[in-house]
């Protein structure tokens, strides 16, 4: 569920000026920046129907895999509840009865808050570098950006859900503006897709990211950065159960 | 109290819109419409022409939560109104004693309008300031103490019980207290809680929690009611299971005429890849009478409070709940608690809807099933209610 959207920045963001053509080096790049680093952000989040859409928007604060913390700041019904991500410890703070309640392991195999993401894409433990061979297909462009396209093949022992992932990473900044996720049988499964590149905390970044499983024509997740820094130092205190209490 | 409500409006709206403002205003009103049944077999036939079999009830209510924020000072109010139409208010006395009562030191209990036909009342159940230094925190007033680690049944809840049938009130009471928290490190912390004079009952507690292993630990020792009390729980996991417990223990107090009592509770959830949120619990409660059955289903409705020596009517209860989103806009519940006394048995489906942002509708049900002994221990439903709620958030 609500665990963390650190992964998301893993996975969907990278930025380098060196060029290269290994392709295991490219993902190298486009994950290894952020590993391991801190990160403050303001997001919304829209489930996109084809009879309706929510939005939920949240604060978020992390440091490496480890550690985050997500405060949802709307809508006015869950305002106030906060998810911290503490190793392997998930704790969810209820603010109208002042509840602190641990949530079970298995809350990270769910969906993320009945988005098109699962937690698999936000949390993932498998990494793009280490847990697939890499073969780089050619170059394309994804909407108008120059990108080179990759196939990631899981290797043998990985403990990776999907049977093949196609990133197509910018050739400049190092983005990931579009992947493909393929199930077992190589069948498309969903696609995110940058929508949007802009400024965030000074740098070049998808402000805008989409969602769409192949299955369910219309449906949708978008998410939007309204800010997202990674040049932040967060206290390792706020990792911890206190101050998910105060957290504002 | 209207001079109340008129500051808070006025701080929410003439301060909220700012991101970065000190006050914090949220709420909601709600309308709930209950329809209940009781079934005339468990009664006597005596009793049939006094008793109202068939009942229904409507309310709004209203609740407003004003923060305030200022350095390391925070304070907080939460009131709840609610206006009440049907067989409740025509109950007459035993409703409006039941309702406007106060269990803490001061009565911020306010019963404003009354009539035959309607009645008022709004009740402060939270009012506090905080102030937070460093490891330190102290808050002092009204307010809510949750020591509680499993779902449902809380012996560690020295402070503050709740009714889990009382859906309807999502605050839960609070109590008024000193609470004094330090913070040694990231993980640990020790805990004082002071609540003198809650029900003529006074409380005071020493609670010191850490982490070790992925489990949460915490041991309680204290006074409820003129009796020691020695407590403690975990909130772990086995594999992908959550696993968490608690148990306190009373001491025998000869000179109270208190004997000594054990309640334990425990439970296991586990999420699967769907999202049901299944947990399986058991309440061990010493306090509670046996060979109750269908009579002890009384002292949980109308929203009564439970103790934390008795928080639940049977000795035994087991617990079985099922929560499900459908979508991000439906969620199911269900939830089943049986204890072999007269086999008793609730259940308390419900299922909620998304209309917008920030409205929502909810219908859900209790069915209250026993062995009824008028009726050579036939197994049968004793009560069932039905609600249906709309609410608005702000």
């Amino acid at each position: 569920m609500k665990t963390s959207i650190l992964s998301l920045f893993l996975l969907l963001m990278g930025f380098s000026t060196t060029s290269t053509t290994d392709p295991t080096e490219i993902v190298q790049k486009a994950e290894d920046k952020l590993r391991g680093e801190q990160s403050y952000s303001e997001m919304s989040m829209t489930i996109v129907r084809p009879s309706w859409n929510r939005t939920i928007k949240m604060k978020s604060w992390s440091r490496g895999t480890d550690f985050s913390l997500i405060l949802i700041t709307a809508p006015a019904r869950d305002k106030g509840t906060v998810f911290l991500k503490k190793r392997k410890e998930i704790y969810n703070w209820i603010p109208s009865i002042e509840r602190q309640i641990k949530l079970p392991p298995s809350m990270m195999n769910q969906s993320w808050m009945g988005s098109d993401f699962t937690n698999d894409d936000l949390v993932t433990e498998s990494s793009l570098v280490k847990d697939y061979d890499h073969e780089l297909l050619g170059e394309v462009t994804v909407n108008g950006r120059e990108a080179y396209q990759i196939k990631l093949v899981p290797k043998e022992d990985a403990a990776v859900i999907w049977g093949k992932v196609v990133l197509h990473i910018d050739k400049t900044e190092y983005l990931h503006l579009k992947t493909e996720f393929y199930d077992e049988d190589e069948e498309l499964v969903s696609t995110m897709e940058a929508k949007k590149i802009g400024t965030l905390g000074g740098k070049t970044l998808p402000t805008i990211i989409e969602m769409q499983p192949v299955s369910e024509p219309g449906n949708k997740t978008i998410l939007e950065y309204q800010e997202l820094d990674f040049d932040v130092n967060i206290p390792r205190e706020y990792f911890t159960t206190q101050y998910m209490k105060r957290v504002r | 109290m209207k001079k109340l409500l008129v500051i808070l409006l006025l701080a929410s709206l003439g301060l909220q819109a700012q991101e970065e403002s000190p006050w914090q205003l949220t709420g909601y009103l709600k309308y709930l419409a209950s329809y209940s049944q009781v079934n005339k077999a468990y009664f006597p036939p005596e009793l049939h022409s006094e008793t109202s079999f068939n009942n229904f009830d409507q309310l709004l209510h209203n609740r407003f939560d004003l923060r305030y924020y200022k350095g390391g000072w925070t304070g907080g109010i939460g009131m709840r109104t609610r206006l009440f139409q049907g067989a409740s208010v025509e109950k007459g006395e035993s409703f409006y004693q039941g309702l406007d009562k106060d269990a803490g030191l001061a009565d911020l209990s306010f019963l404003y309008w009354k009539s035959d036909q309607v009645l008022m009342h709004t009740i402060i159940d939270r009012l506090w300031l905080q102030y937070e230094i460093e490891k330190w925190s102290f808050r002092l007033g009204r307010q809510r103490i949750n020591w509680g680690m499993t779902s449902v049944f809380n012996p560690n809840d020295l402070l503050n019980q709740y009714n889990f049938l009382d859906f309807d009130y999502e605050e839960r009471p609070g109590v008024d207290a000193l609470r004094v928290q330090f913070f040694p490190n990231f993980s640990s912390q020790l805990e004082l809680a002071i609540a003198p004079g809650r029900d003529e009952i006074n409380t005071a507690a020493l609670l010191y929690r850490n982490n070790a292993y992925l489990y949460d630990f915490q041991f309680i020792a204290g006074f409820y009611d003129a009796q020691a009390t020695l407590g403690g729980g975990w909130a772990g996991s086995i594999g992908g299971f959550g696993f968490k417990g608690e148990a306190n223990y009373y001491f025998e107090n000869n000179q109270e005429a208190k004997s000594e009592v054990l309640v334990a509770a425990a439970d296991v959830d586990y999420v699967f890849s769907n999202g049901l949120y299944l947990t399986l619990g058991y309440l061990y409660n010493q306090s509670a009478a046996e060979g109750l059955g269908v009579l002890a289903f009384s002292n949980v409705s109308d929203g009564q409070v439970l103790s934390p020596r008795n928080p639940y009517i049977y000795r035994n209860t087991a617990l079985l709940s099922l929560n499900y989103p459908f979508n991000p806009l439906i969620n199911g519940s269900l939830t089943g608690m049986y204890s072999p006394d007269g086999n008793s048995t609730i259940i308390f489906p419900s299922i909620s809807y998304s209309l917008s942002t920030n409205w929502d509708i909810l219908v859900a049900g209790q069915f209250f099933l026993a062995d009824n002994d008028l009726a050579a221990q036939e197994y049968d439903a004793f009560a069932n209610s039905l609600f249906l709620r709309l609410k608005w958030s702000f």
